[in-house]
């Protein structure tokens, strides 16, 4: 029965129950992710009754949230978005702030550093502005140490946050699980009725959740909700959750990685995660954090290497080499830090691995990983991590150390096991800021000199001016001693446009270079460079000038006799650098035939790429004796010429400085007198010189030099090849200096031991003991000690003591001619100086030859330093070249060192403040690309939160008008109950 | 549209923030005076207010060498004339000595006067600068570079170094010139030599500065080197000190001069030169005898004293004489001529540096003017923007205040 009571209390219960919904709504005008609510209010079901269907009255169907869940998605990523790139914006500008503020960035540091350089060049001798030099660098250090250590705590902020929000991101995937479970329980016992607020609440945590990380949201079953980070990492499952955490990078052990845990494995996600506040953090830490403190490195290690290596070309003000300035960039334990290890590396950890640096201009900013791929143990691939190439493939030998070039740095295996799958981390610039630290203590120390000085003769008539020198580098022998150039040389002009360069460490008699730099020509009007420039080219010497066991004997009716230079036969090993693999590979070989000249075997050896080989041969000719009771007359002949030829006047055979009496017995100033006046001498480059007693013949060419003696058979001369070898003593110093006319007592103290060395057959040792009476018992029993030894030799041992006091020693042989039978003849070779292209090896077959040692030591031919020359010398001309002594006021280094701010130092176009500003600048733009993509992201975020809100969120007013609107509803219920009751009143009263 | 009651209040909120936000940006600006306080404020304008900076402080650092070159050089200068002037002064003295109607006591008197100035000369090339360091010593800075030699004479302990700054960034200034150029390379009418202690001996001989005595001996001789050898004792017979001359070119003695017996001070004359040898050298130690187309100034002047003082009245010694002073007075105008030419190059170097000093000038004037638009915050157009942004500020105070007021439940 349609009953108006019925119907009464129906409505007055739905607008009860509306009117709580809307006082809920109004409870919840600040709740975060409450959606409003609506009871639903429909009409009960009419009853048919006399024919008419009437109505029932009305009950709550359901309460319903007004809710869009596309509107919300939206909101969820642009909260996403926003949160990234406010993460992403706050930290940078930290790092931009920081770079670009006068107080703490390097570019005040810089300036400052040079600016102090400056006035140390203007007055180098000035210790306070050397003081403020070494201030001024401390300072600068001092500002890379700050940013550098700004840089690693934001690195461990970023490690500490990162850790922070993995936690809150599974504590909010298991909330939301939860959830999943209490919605679907719900749901089922309510018969299909929403649990509102439940869904609210997920809702909820999943914006929480978007605001930290990137999510896909997939809906399940309709009520259940499964989340999804990364590439596809399952956060939720129904009522499931997999947590993440972070731990140490596998790689890295500095940076954290986000790890995933899930059935046991552990993977690192860090790559994979975008979006939110945790993804605009990782986002900072590879493209601001890390390049910036990579770049900060990289600037600070170009500062530290080219600082150092021009200091090291410098000289203080105590005149000894500069050292380091700051500390050394290759020390091996800072190389050995560059290097991580992963730390799944098959045990054991034996590894040893260094980076150092060779080429500042070639670094990049990026960190490099070597991975051991397989499928052996040796072979290894080079991977640069800022865009993943692949730089090349590779494999270890067996040796170590073996350094592989990389891109401005060397990779160094030093020692270890290595096993398939071994992986390390190669940071060679992200540590450097930190390690700089200033070597130089003391402002003495500062080398602001350079260790070259040259000077001109007041004798010189031209007008030409010697550069002071500029030093290449100082680890060459021509810098071995401190303090003093090895050997000074003077540079002398034999005519107005040729120039000899010779060795002056006897200012009072200098001698030639080996290899001679002789005759070199000069141009005028031009820069001329007076010395070779040859890095890395090294230079070995033939053993030289080979003395016969006897002078060949020509007789005056025989065949005619011509003795070879007794040179043996040699076959020549040279090998060239192999740069693909290593070591070196043999270019075959050269076979020299015997008794070759010495200029012939420099011109075989020069006909080589890479080899230029030069000759010089020299022979002594001393003891010039008479026979007493001689009838003949000497004669000398030189390779064929005839020296002791009278000659009418009008002669053609020699200039007019030669002497025209010829002497019995001829002695050496008259052979050397004529040599030199000899046309044909004069054109060969044969050249004689004589200090009254001895002979020094030299052919600047190399060719072999035979001389031809005639006279009596009581007639003598001793021959030599004029290398001196000098006996050096090892034991106690002589209470004063021996010389050859006095004796010397050795019985007191000691040992008097000797050491000398002879080319090809290695040193020997002698010791003296006894008392000798004179100069000459002394050099009998040194010559008898000499002969000992097994050294072998040709000729006879002649001692001599020089006026300083130091003992040497010549092989001579004796020649005498056999009267009116004939002449003694000999041939004397040259020596050959063979000088190779960097990293070419040469060696000599059969062992124990007279031509080149088996193995010959390489020298280096490099001085180290340049010298230049212009204007308009003039023969006679000199110019010396030394060390540069207490040049308290040179600040030519201090130039040099002033000029490396300017230096193209980075990718062979910054110097070290465009790249730092480089730095500034693309952290700057970073930054602010992220805050102008937070405002905009900010916006879009407001507008979309605005969407949801304008549909879901509560307004006072309306849940005001509703209040009143459910109100009356309820009143007017209740007063359709009130008629019911009059009704029914009636109807009782009509019965009474 | 519907709005909720939160999002109406958060709008609000929002856009009060906003207006703080750029209110403060635009208050620190104008505190600062500086319109780009951090890089990412404008990336582009940043990297190019640091390379302004960077030129500026490169330039100023430029600017004080340019001072420090001019300092140095107006000493030199200053120095230099006052050389002049005792050279002309004692120029005026030996053509005054060479009046044939003075005796050689009138001489002795004049000799005195130069020898005077010639101290004063001496004291001038050993001039120091504010630093102690001698000006005219090449890099030896510490070292006199003119010192009395034992035995007489002047010699030349400096080097030929030349200090350079750099003062702008194609522009080298030598800042100094070594008293080597100035006052030994000076050349010399008739051929002469210098002479050297060998750097290596090890005894406590010294060669005097010596001087030509036959002028046509030391010609024919010429241009050939000489080196005094000391041999050991034993060398000659009985055993005493001795020593060879030899030929620089070839080691071979002179005139039979092989094993002489030393007496320490002993005059040597040879091959027209005359110089002596003292002290105690040991075997092996050398001198070295250099011919040369120079002569010192200070040397000059010291031989034209000694001559004046010891010239009697005689015809001969009337006849060296005007060889003297007509030689004296030749060198002495190639010493003034030497030092003219020098500072001549000074007063370029001095234009130079004005020039370049004027360039910087005015480059760093644009440079601090294009810096200053880049960098600094226009200030009227701040103050008026501050004021709009206050005045918007207070706008959206007082808007949220009254839309907040607003509610039906007032009216219930």
């Amino acid at each position: 029965m349609a009953d108006i009571l019925g119907i009464g209390i129906s409505g007055l219960k739905a607008h009860q129950t509306a009117l709580a919904v809307t006082g809920n709504n109004i409870s919840n005008v600040d709740t975060e992710g409450y959606s409003r609510q609506d009871a639903v209010i429909t009409n009960n079901n009419p009853q048919f009754q006399g024919g008419v269907w009437i109505g029932s009255g009305a009950q709550v169907e359901e309460v319903r949230r007004i809710y869009d869940e596309f509107l919300v998605g939206q909101m969820q990523k642009d909260t996403s978005t926003y949160n990234y790139f406010e993460a992403l914006s706050s930290n940078a500008g930290q790092i931009d702030q920081l770079l670009a503020d006068p107080s703490t960035g390097i570019q005040p540091g810089i300036e400052g550093m040079f600016g102090s350089f400056q006035a140390a060049i203007d007055d180098p001798s000035s210790l306070p502005a050397r003081q403020v030099v070494l201030s001024e660098s401390q300072g600068l250090v001092d500002r890379f140490h700050a940013i550098s250590d700004q840089l690693s705590d934001s690195n461990e902020i970023v490690n500490g946050q990162l850790g922070v929000y993995a936690t809150q991101i599974s504590t909010l995937a298991e909330s939301i699980s939860e959830l999943n479970e209490q919605i679907t329980f719900a749901q089922s016992s309510a018969s299909g009725n929403y649990p509102n607020d439940l869904l609210d609440k997920r809702d909820l945590a999943i914006t929480q959740l978007s605001e930290l990380i990137t999510i896909d949201v997939v809906e399940q079953d309709g009520d259940t909700l499964n989340i999804f980070i990364g590439s596809g990492q399952a956060l939720v499952v129904g009522n499931d959750f997999h947590s993440i955490t972070t731990q140490p990078s596998e790689n890295d052990p500095t940076r954290d990685a986000v790890v995933y845990k899930q059935n046991g494995v552990v993977q690192e996600i860090t790559d994979r995660l975008s979006g939110g506040q945790m993804g605009g953090l990782l986002e900072y830490r590879n493209t601001v954090l890390d390049p910036a403190t990579n770049q900060l490195g990289r600037v600070s290690l170009a500062l530290q290497a080219e600082i150092n290596s021009q200091h090291q070309l410098g000289i203080d003000l105590n005149g000894t080499q500069g050292g380091l300035f700051f500390t050394d960039v290759n020390d091996p334990e800072v190389a050995q830090q560059r290097v991580i290890g992963n730390a799944g590396n098959e045990q054991p950890n034996d590894r040893v691995v260094g980076v150092y640096i060779t080429d500042t201009n070639q670094l990049t900013d990026s960190d490099y990983k070597v991975e051991f791929i397989g499928p052996n143990d040796y072979t290894f691939k080079v991977t640069r991590e800022k865009d993943g190439e692949v730089l090349f493939t590779s494999s270890l030998s067996t040796e170590f150390p073996e350094s592989f070039d990389i891109e401005g740095f060397d990779l160094t295996f030093e020692g270890g096991t290595y096993k398939q799958g071994d992986e390390f981390y190669l940071l060679p610039t992200r540590d450097a800021a930190s390690n700089i630290e200033l070597d130089i203590q003391i402002p003495q120390e500062l080398a602001l000199a350079t260790a070259v000085m040259t000077d001109f003769d007041v004798g010189n008539q031209g007008q030409a001016n010697i550069s002071s020198g500029v030093v290449y580098d100082m680890d060459t022998a021509a810098f071995e001693v401190p303090g003093e150039l090895t050997p000074p040389l003077i540079i002398k002009f034999t005519s107005d446009s040729t120039y000899d360069v010779l060795d002056n460490t006897d200012p009072a008699n200098p001698v030639p270079l080996f290899p001679p730099i002789m005759n070199q020509n000069f141009v005028s009007g031009v820069v001329n460079d007076l010395l070779p420039k040859d890095e890395g080219k090294t230079a070995i010497t033939s053993v030289g000038g080979y003395l016969p066991t006897a002078a060949s004997f020509q007789d005056y009716d025989e065949v005619f006799v011509t003795p070879g230079n007794g040179f043996f036969p040699a076959r020549l090993t040279i090998e060239d650098p192999d740069l693909i693999n290593g070591g070196t590979k043999s270019r075959g070989v050269l076979t020299i035939p015997a008794e070759t000249p010495a200029n012939e075997i420099a011109e075989i050896l020069s006909s080589q790429n890479g080899i230029t080989a030069s000759a010089r041969t020299e022979i002594q000719l001393t003891n010039f004796t008479d026979d007493p009771v001689g009838f003949l007359d000497q004669v000398m002949y030189l390779n064929g010429v005839e020296l002791t030829d009278a000659l009418p006047s009008g002669q053609v055979k020699y200039d007019d400085t030669y002497p025209l009496d010829v002497p019995n017995p001829i002695n050496s100033d008259f052979l050397a007198d004529r040599i030199n006046a000899n046309f044909d001498f004069q054109d060969m480059g044969i050249v004689a010189k004589s200090d009254g007693s001895t002979l020094t013949i030299t052919a600047f060419n190399g060719e072999d030099l035979s001389i031809e003696f005639q006279g009596d058979h009581g007639d003598s001369i001793s021959v030599s090849n004029g290398q001196n070898i000098y006996i050096n003593p090892t034991g106690e110093a002589l209470s004063e200096p021996l010389n050859k006319y006095d004796g010397y007592d050795f019985t007191e103290g000691g040992p008097f031991t000797y050491e000398f060395e002879v080319p090809g057959q290695g040193s020997f040792n002698i010791e003296l003991t006894g008392s000798y009476a004179t100069g000459a018992d002394l050099i009998t029993e040194i010559e008898a000690q000499i002969n000992s030894t097994n050294f072998s030799n040709n000729g006879t041992v002649v001692v001599d003591i020089d006026e300083r006091g130091n003992i040497l020693f010549q092989n001579q042989l004796d020649i005498s001619p056999s009267g009116t039978n004939g002449s003694a003849k000999l041939t004397m070779g040259g020596q050959v100086k063979v000088i190779l292209d960097e990293g070419m090896v040469i060696s000599s077959q059969p062992p124990l030859s007279n031509l080149f040692e088996e193995f010959p030591v390489q020298e280096s031919v490099y001085l180290g330093y340049e010298l230049t020359m212009d204007g308009t010398p003039k023969e006679g001309d000199l110019f010396y070249v030394d060390f540069n002594e207490n040049a308290v006021t040179d600040n030519r280094n201090g130039a040099l060192l002033g000029a490396v701010q300017s230096k193209e130092l980075i990718e062979d176009e910054m110097s070290i403040s465009e790249a730092y500003g480089k730095s500034v600048e693309e952290v700057g733009s970073i930054t602010a690309r992220a805050q102008i993509n937070t405002e905009s992201s900010e916006v879009l975020l407001a507008n979309s939160t605005n969407s949801v809100s304008s549909v879901s969120g509560v307004n006072l007013d309306e849940e005001a008008a509703n209040l009143i609107r459910f109100e009356q509803g309820y009143n007017a219920s209740a007063q359709v109950i009130s008629v019911a009751r009059d009704i029914f009143s009636t109807l009782i009263g009509m019965f009474r | 549209m519907r709005i909720s009651t939160l999002q109406q209040h958060n709008t609000g909120v929002r856009q009060l923030l906003n207006n703080q936000a750029s209110t403060v940006n635009t208050q620190q600006q104008i505190s600062t005076g500086r319109r780009v306080l951090t890089p990412s404020d404008d990336p582009v304008a940043s990297t190019r207010i640091l390379q302004l900076q960077q030129d500026i402080s490169l330039r100023e650092q430029y600017m004080e060498n340019v001072t420090g070159a001019t300092n140095r050089l107006n000493l030199e200068e200053a120095t230099l004339s006052s050389v002049t002037d005792n050279i002309a002064k004692i120029r005026e003295l030996t053509v005054y000595a060479g009046n044939g109607s003075m005796t050689a006591e009138d001489r002795s008197y004049v000799a005195v006067e130069i020898e005077t100035r010639l101290e004063a000369l001496v004291d001038l090339m050993n001039t120091k600068d504010a630093s102690n360091t001698y000006i005219f010593a090449g890099f030896k800075g510490e070292t006199e570079p003119f010192q009395t030699r034992a035995g007489g004479g002047v010699s030349y302990e400096g080097d030929d170094g030349e200090r350079i700054l750099e003062i702008s960034n194609s522009t080298d200034i030598q800042t100094n010139d070594s008293g080597k150029n100035l006052f030994v390379d000076v050349k010399s009418i008739q051929d002469t030599f210098f002479t050297e202690d060998n750097s290596r001996n090890t005894g406590t001989g010294f060669i005097t500065n010596g001087f030509v005595s036959d002028q046509a001996a030391y010609s024919e001789f010429y241009p050939e080197d000489m080196v005094i050898q000391f041999n050991p004792d034993s060398f000659v017979t009985p055993a005493a000190p001795n020593y060879s001359v030899l030929t620089r070119s070839e080691n071979r003695a002179i005139d039979g001069l092989d094993g002489v017996a030393y007496t320490p001070g002993e005059e040597l004359v040879v091959q027209g030169a005359n110089f002596k040898i003292a002290g105690d050298p040991e075997p092996g130690d050398t001198f070295i005898v250099r011919s040369s187309p120079k002569q010192s100034m200070v040397d000059t002047i010291a031989g034209l004293v000694e001559g004046l003082r010891s010239l009697q009245d005689t015809p001969e010694d009337s006849a060296s004489l005007n060889v003297l002073i007509e030689n004296s007075l030749s060198n002495l105008d190639f010493a003034q001529t030497s030092v003219s030419e020098v500072q001549s190059e000074i007063g370029g170097r001095l234009n130079t540096l004005d020039n370049i000093d004027n360039l910087h000038q005015d480059v760093d004037l644009i440079s601090q003017e294009v810096l200053s638009q880049l960098q600094d915050v226009d200030f009227a157009e701040a103050v008026s923007r501050l004021s709009l942004e206050s005045f918007l500020l207070e706008a959206a105070q007082q808007s949220f205040t009254q839309i907040n007021r607003l509610s039906l439940f007032n009216s219930l």
